[in-house]
Parts: C-alpha cells; sequence; structure tokens
C-alpha cells in the first residue's frame, strides 16, 4: 500500500501548509505576548480581580451563555473598565481642556491614552492638608496613561494611577455623550456654585463599591493601618454582584450528574443565588445594595469592603437610612450634615437623587404589601438595555398584573383618555422626580398625586406633584381641585380658591431649591413634544434660568429651550457675559414670535423679580 | 439496490471471515462490506444535508438557531451533523476494510453492530439534546451520547487490534 512520505515531491504542499501557518502562529504568539505584558502592566497600575471564591463572568460563560450575552450588551458591565480602545468613547486626539487656571492635554498613541495635567495627587495632598505647597512653587504636571474609565452609558469619567499603590484619581474632565464634549467634572453634578466639587476623586475608595463586584477598597496590614492595594471579584457589575461569589458553584457542578438532577428538579441550586428566587424583599435588596441610600461603615467605605453578599439581609451590614423610618445612623448623618436629607429627599422623605431608585421603593405601598420588588418590571437578562425594563412591562401592564379592575375601567380612573399620556400608570404614580445625570428621572417611589399643605405653601424642597409636572401651565390649585373632584382628596385651605393663577412648574422653576428647579426646567423640556402651546409661555422663565447660579441648572434650562426652540445654540459653561448675550437673543426670537405689548411684558418681568426673590437658595448637593 | 451475487468470489472479497455458501447467496462478509457501504454512504447524504440546513438556517438568521438564547441548540445540532457525518465516513472505511484486515466473524459482527449503533444514537442524542435545552446544558437526550461514545470506542479498537494483527 502506497504511503505518504515528505519528500521532493511533496514539498510544494510542505511549504504552502508552511506558508500559511507560520504566519498565523507567529501572529497569535505576539498577539499574547503583547496582551500578557498589557495585562502586566495593567496589574502594576489598576486593580485587578484577584479575590478569592469570585470566578468572574468569562466562566459563567459556558454554562449560561444567553445570560452570560444579555448582560454583556449591558450597562451595568461596562460601569468601570479599563481604558482600552473599545471601552474610551472621549475624544483624545490631542486636546487642550482648561478649568480656570487648570490645563489637562488629552491625547492618543498606539491604543493607549494619556493626560497631561498637575499631579492629581499633590492636588490631592494640598486639598486635604496634608501638603503646604511654598509661596510661588509651581504645580508639578505628570503626563500619565489613563488607566481606567466609568461610565458607558451618559457620560464617561476617567482615571489615572496616583503611583502609590493601585491607587486611581480623577481626571478633571468628563466626557458628555449627547453633547460630544468634556465639562469640567465639577459641572457635571448638581452642587452648590461657592463650593468645590471634590475633583481629586480616588477611585478606591469612592467608587469601587458600586462600581464593581465584591471591590476590596484598602488592603488592612496585619500590624494595623493599610495600603491603597484594591482588590476586585471583577471590574464592572458583573453576574457575581447579584448572584454571589460563583468559585463554589463552578467547582459544584463539575459533575453533569448534579447539574441534570438540578434540572430536573427545576429548584434552585444552593450553590448560587438566584434573586428572582428569594423572597421579594430579599430580592430587591440585591439591587438595592447599590441603589438605595445606605449606613457605610468606615470599614466598608476604608477597610476591607462590602460583607454584604447577595440573599444576605442588607440591614445587617447597611442598613437603609430613611427619613420617614429614623433610625440613630441617620441621626448621626444628619448631625454630621445639617442638610444630609436636602441633599438626598424631598421635605416628605422622598429620595429625589438618581440611582437610589430602592430607597424610593420600599416607601411603596406595592412593596410594602409584598408584591413588589425589582424584578417586578425589570430584569438584567430580558430586557432592552437602556431602562433594563422586562420584556411586556415597558407599558401599563407592569402595574395591570396586579391591578386588573383599574385595566378594566381606565377612563374611569385615570380621568383621562386611555391613549393619552395621562392614561399610563406611570405618568401619575411615577413621575420624574428623581434628579440625576443631567435629567429627570421616574420616582420609584409608587404613589399617587396629593398635594400637602407643605407643598401648597411651595418650599423649596417640597415633592412637586405629577399633575403639574405634566400640566406645566397649570397652578397648583387647580391640580389641588382636580384631585378633589376626582378622588375626593381635600383641598389645602390656601389653594381653595385658587384654580386659575401662574403655572406651578413656573413657580417652581424660580422659587425652588436647585433640585427642583432643575426638575422643573427638565419637564419644560419634556413636554415640549406633547404639547407645544403649554411650554412656550415658559421661555421667558427658562432663559431667566440660563443665569442660575447652579451649573447643572444652568444645563437643562438651556436643553428645554432647545426643544422648545430647535437651533437654539447655548453653552451652560461660557463666561457669564457671553451666558447672557445669547440669553438675550434667546428671548428677543421668541418675542419676535411671540408679540406682546410693554405692558404685558413688564409684568412679566415684574413677576420673575418677585418669584427670583423668593428663590430657595439653600445650598444643595444632588448626591447621585 | 440489490446487488447481484459473485459466481468467483476472490479471496479479498471473501476475507479471511469468508466461508459459508460462496457458490448462490451472498457471502456474510460480502453482506457486511455491502451494509455498511449502505449506512455510510447515506449518512453522508443524511448528515450533510442536516449541515445544508443549519448553514441555511444561519443564512437566513432564523432565531431559533441563531439568537444568543440558541447557543447550546446551534452547538448541539452542529454536533449532530458532524458527528453523524464522520460516522459515515467510518462505516466506509469499516467496509473498506473487512476484506483486507483479520477480522473473526465474531469481531466483524460486534463492530457492525456497534458502528450501526452509534450511527443512529449518537447524532440523535445531539439532535434531540438540542431541540429542548437547559441554558448552558443540552437536553436529557444527550444521555444517548456518552453510551453511543462507548461503543463507537469499541467498534474502533476491535478493528484497531485487527489492523495491528500479524496474522
Amino acid at each position: 500500500m502506497a504511503s505518504f512520505r515528505p519528500g521532493r515531491a511533496h514539498w510544494p504542499l510542505v511549504a504552502l501548509l508552511a506558508l500559511t501557518i507560520l504566519p498565523l502562529v507567529g501572529w497569535v504568539a505576539v498577539a499574547h505576548v503583547a496582551g500578557a505584558a498589557r495585562t502586566r502592566e495593567l496589574a502594576a497600575s489598576a486593580p485587578q480581580p484577584v479575590r478569592p471564591g469570585y470566578a468572574t463572568s468569562d466562566r459563567c460563560e459556558a454554562c449560561h451563555p444567553a445570560q452570560y450575552q444579555s448582560w454583556h450588551r449591558g450597562y451595568h458591565r461596562t460601569m468601570t473598565q479599563y481604558a482600552t480602545p473599545a471601552a474610551v468613547r472621549g475624544d483624545f486626539a490631542d486636546v487642550a481642556l482648561r478649568d480656570g487656571d487648570d490645563e489637562v492635554r488629552l491625547h492618543a498613541r498606539g491604543g493607549e491614552f494619556f493626560a497631561d495635567m498637575v499631579d492629581p495627587l499633590w492636588q490631592y495632598q494640598v486639598d486635604i492638608g496634608q501638603r503646604e505647597p511654598s509661596p510661588g512653587e509651581p504645580r508639578p504636571r505628570v503626563t500619565r496613561k489613563v488607566s481606567m474609565v466609568t461610565g458607558s452609558h451618559h457620560m464617561q469619567a476617567y482615571w489615572i494611577p496616583s503611583n502609590e499603590g493601585n491607587g486611581q484619581m480623577s481626571l478633571p474632565f468628563t466626557y458628555l455623550f449627547d453633547d460630544h464634549r468634556w465639562v469640567p467634572r465639577g459641572q457635571v453634578f448638581l452642587h452648590p456654585p461657592e463650593q468645590d466639587h471634590y475633583d481629586e476623586q480616588v477611585w478606591n475608595v469612592s467608587c469601587i463599591r458600586c462600581h464593581t463586584t465584591a471591590g476590596q477598597p484598602l488592603a488592612l496590614l496585619p500590624g494595623g493601618g493599610w495600603k491603597i492595594e484594591s482588590k476586585l471579584g471583577e471590574n464592572g457589575i458583573a453576574c457575581e454582584a447579584c448572584h454571589g461569589p460563583g468559585e463554589a458553584h463552578i467547582a459544584a457542578n463539575h459533575n453533569p450528574l448534579r447539574r441534570y438532577w438540578l434540572h430536573l428538579r427545576g429548584a434552585g441550586d444552593s450553590t448560587i443565588v438566584n434573586p428572582a428566587r428569594l423572597p421579594a424583599a430579599r430580592g430587591a435588596e440585591v439591587c438595592g445594595q447599590c441603589h438605595s441610600l445606605t449606613d457605610v461603615s468606615q470599614d466598608i467605605e476604608l477597610g476591607e469592603g462590602k460583607t454584604y453578599v447577595p440573599g444576605a439581609e442588607l440591614e445587617a451590614s447597611m442598613p437603609l437610612l430613611r427619613p420617614l423610618h429614623p433610625s440613630p445612623a441617620l441621626a448621626r448623618y444628619i448631625a454630621d450634615d445639617p442638610l444630609y436629607l436636602r441633599n438626598y429627599f424631598w421635605a416628605d422623605g422622598t429620595i429625589r437623587v438618581s440611582s437610589r431608585d430602592h430607597s424610593g421603593m420600599v416607601e411603596s405601598k406595592c412593596m410594602q404589601s409584598g408584591a413588589l420588588w425589582c424584578g417586578s418590571c425589570h430584569s438584567l437578562h430580558d430586557s432592552d438595555p437602556v431602562n433594563l425594563l422586562a420584556a411586556g412591562k415597558d407599558g401599563d401592564a407592569a402595574c395591570t398584573g396586579c391591578h386588573p379592575a383599574i385595566a378594566g375601567a381606565r377612563a374611569a380612573h385615570t380621568h383621562h383618555a386611555p391613549a393619552s399620556q395621562g392614561s399610563r400608570c406611570t405618568s401619575c404614580h411615577m413621575p420624574y422626580t428623581v434628579y440625576g445625570l443631567l435629567k429627570g428621572i421616574r420616582n420609584h417611589r409608587i404613589d399617587s398625586p396629593r398635594i400637602s399643605d407643605e407643598a401648597a405653601a411651595q418650599a423649596g424642597n417640597a415633592r412637586p406633584n405629577a399633575c403639574n409636572l405634566c400640566h406645566v401651565d397649570r397652578s397648583l390649585g387647580w391640580a389641588a381641585q382636580q384631585l378633589a373632584r376626582w378622588y375626593g382628596q381635600p383641598v389645602p385651605a390656601r389653594l381653595a380658591a385658587t384654580a386659575g393663577g401662574p403655572g406651578a412648574a413656573i413657580t417652581w422653576l424660580m422659587t425652588g431649591d436647585a433640585v427642583l428647579r432643575a426638575l422643573a426646567a427638565w419637564h419644560f423640556g419634556w413636554q415640549a413634544a406633547e404639547q407645544p402651546a403649554a411650554v412656550s409661555p415658559a421661555v421667558p422663565y427658562l432663559v431667566t434660568a440660563l443665569d442660575d447660579p447652579y451649573a447643572a441648572v444652568r444645563y437643562v434650562a438651556g436643553h428645554a429651550i432647545q426643544k422648545i426652540m430647535p437651533g437654539v445654540a447655548y453653552d451652560y459653561l461660557a463666561p457669564p457675559a457671553q451666558r447672557h448675550e445669547v440669553a438675550a437673543g434667546i428671548l428677543r426670537r421668541w418675542l419676535a414670535a411671540h408679540p406682546m405689548t410693554d405692558a404685558e411684558r413688564q409684568a412679566i418681568d415684574a413677576r420673575i423679580a418677585e418669584l427670583l426673590g423668593r428663590r430657595d437658595n439653600t445650598p444643595v448637593r444632588a448626591m447621585e | 439496490m440489490a446487488r447481484k451475487p459473485s459466481k468467483q468470489p476472490s479471496e479479498t472479497e471473501r476475507g479471511d471471515a469468508g466461508g459459508g455458501d460462496r457458490g448462490g447467496a451472498e457471502a456474510p462478509a460480502d453482506a457486511t462490506v455491502r451494509r455498511h457501504l449502505v449506512w455510510g454512504w447515506w449518512s453522508l447524504a443524511v448528515f450533510t444535508t442536516l449541515g445544508l440546513l443549519l448553514e441555511a438556517a444561519h443564512g437566513l438568521k432564523l432565531g431559533w438557531y441563531v439568537d444568543l438564547t440558541s447557543a447550546t441548540r446551534r452547538l448541539s445540532f452542529t454536533l449532530a451533523h458532524a458527528h453523524g457525518t464522520l460516522l459515515g465516513l467510518v462505516h466506509i472505511a469499516f467496509a473498506l476494510s473487512i476484506g483486507k484486515v483479520a477480522l473473526s466473524p465474531a469481531a466483524i459482527a460486534r463492530a457492525s453492530f456497534a458502528l450501526r449503533a452509534v450511527t443512529v444514537l449518537l447524532p440523535l442524542g445531539f439532535l434531540l439534546g438540542g431541540v429542548a435545552f437547559y441554558a448552558g446544558d443540552p437536553g436529557l437526550a444527550i444521555a444517548l451520547v456518552p453510551p453511543s461514545g462507548a461503543l463507537l470506542v469499541i467498534a474502533l479498537v476491535i478493528v484497531a487490534r485487527a489492523v495491528s494483527s500479524r496474522r
């Protein structure tokens, strides 16, 4: 029988194979070596997933491919990433950024991103009083490689190594996706203009707890003390953030007989947590570990990190801080900062800053009845990545499953046309009364619109009602009387005879505290598409808000005007004189389209002056 | 299609296991050769067709096959196609080996049975395992695969030993 023997007759084939295979092998080897070198470099400069018991999501994929893929396309995964070309969305094309006397120069080279800036560790030490620069001492500049990024949905913040352990310090600028621009980090958040925003944030203590999986901020040394050597279960919010450490689960399920036994029984696996199988309140705490306001001990913040694992009782390690259920811990926070409650809550104890949805939900009757948890409407694995609303839960179905009688008599219940926004459950029961990310966000305290005496008094931090957030041109008295007629609610005495009068939303825009002003401004933009005739008269007031002392309010007001008057250009960070000029131009354009007599115009000016005189100037920091 | 029996079967056709009635009816070895050629070519035809259907499912982006949630189904069906096709080749190789190696009639019978059983059970296990499955695990029919694999190994060892024999 003939056999194959390598010889002269076959050399062309051998050569062809060699030419095909050798470059491939070389390419793979070079990529592998380069990848390993990059990994070593990252490990030296940024925290790595090395926590025992945590397996990382890569190892979940083999058995849970669909869940892995659905998580992979979401924004939780990319909350924190290493600064690779795939992750970085900011403009690093030789950009020079300036904020006051701070200049930052950014550039990219060979798939890496660099920042030339004042040494953030030096600046941080000066800011907290650890270092006293001598008079005339120049601020040292450094050029560092950007190591990590935070965010991938609305905006992106960047971190560079502090060169102290694996400490990460913030780049003082954030990139806004919708606006395609860099803005100073302090101008992204709603905070008092007279107070510095903490520009030199330390990622290892301020972000690691919720923007990674099982992050451990600092390494405690055996003899006492600590060093900045953060460890992660995984970067970003990965499988084990919600399901608990997976190493034991993987080890147990190497056995196929065990797996099929579990499949056949249809019961849960005791080696891993499935939040959907937990009691409703306990399941909600899995989300609440990050999406609520809790008492965070120093050990958690500056030590070994959270001891909470999914499935455990959140209250045991991180008790919720609830003004409606005061606790000694909350009293401690208030004692430390008298404005603590205002920075997080409306006057009625409802949460008002973003990412604390669980804090709103726990005050809802729906949840207190035991029927509701986050998974009643949301899903990490069966949803659109933007709002994470589960399939079929993006409309009224999320509510009518438990309230079928209302679904059957919708018009009688809502008193609005069944197909209109006014008949959507969330419009009235989950209005946009949470501020964050430079916009309004639905509040997860599910309740019915009410107008309390406090709200009637137009207190600067009174929670705005859903009626007037839609009907932005209607007065508080009008809303109170509608609620009285339709639902038998008492009308606050001071509103008994005021069905007419100025729109409540304009009053909130002018007289509220900064959070209320921002939310009122946002609603004019939100309603621009629905009822343009109702929002247009608000333009003179919105133009006034373009000069708000809070940058975040100016940003939101500017965007609202752009919705009402497309084509308007406005830069909320421009110097005051330039902003005034642009604002005057906007007003002139609006007046040209809405002619009015001098008397009418003077009346508006007088009203603006009167309302501004009543503005609640309490310094507010929205702790989103 | 029936083949006309040979009047003068050669030594090769009879093989070591040949014997019995060499005149009228088909010799057992011939029947086995023919049987495995039939199984081999039909396996190739069936499982290549399956492959074509799977490629069409890719081409047409059929959700039940290409969706992310169908990764286990896709792998199971692909394995059914691959194993069935390769087993077709094994049948043909076995048929061509029968007259050339020192296989006893009993060994031929055992290997033949094992190969035919494997050709049914192994792809079937993968196919049914992909119809209904549990996330990353195929359905229960996957239980057919390990015994089928063992049968295949047995058949291959029988033939390999015969091929290695110096007799």
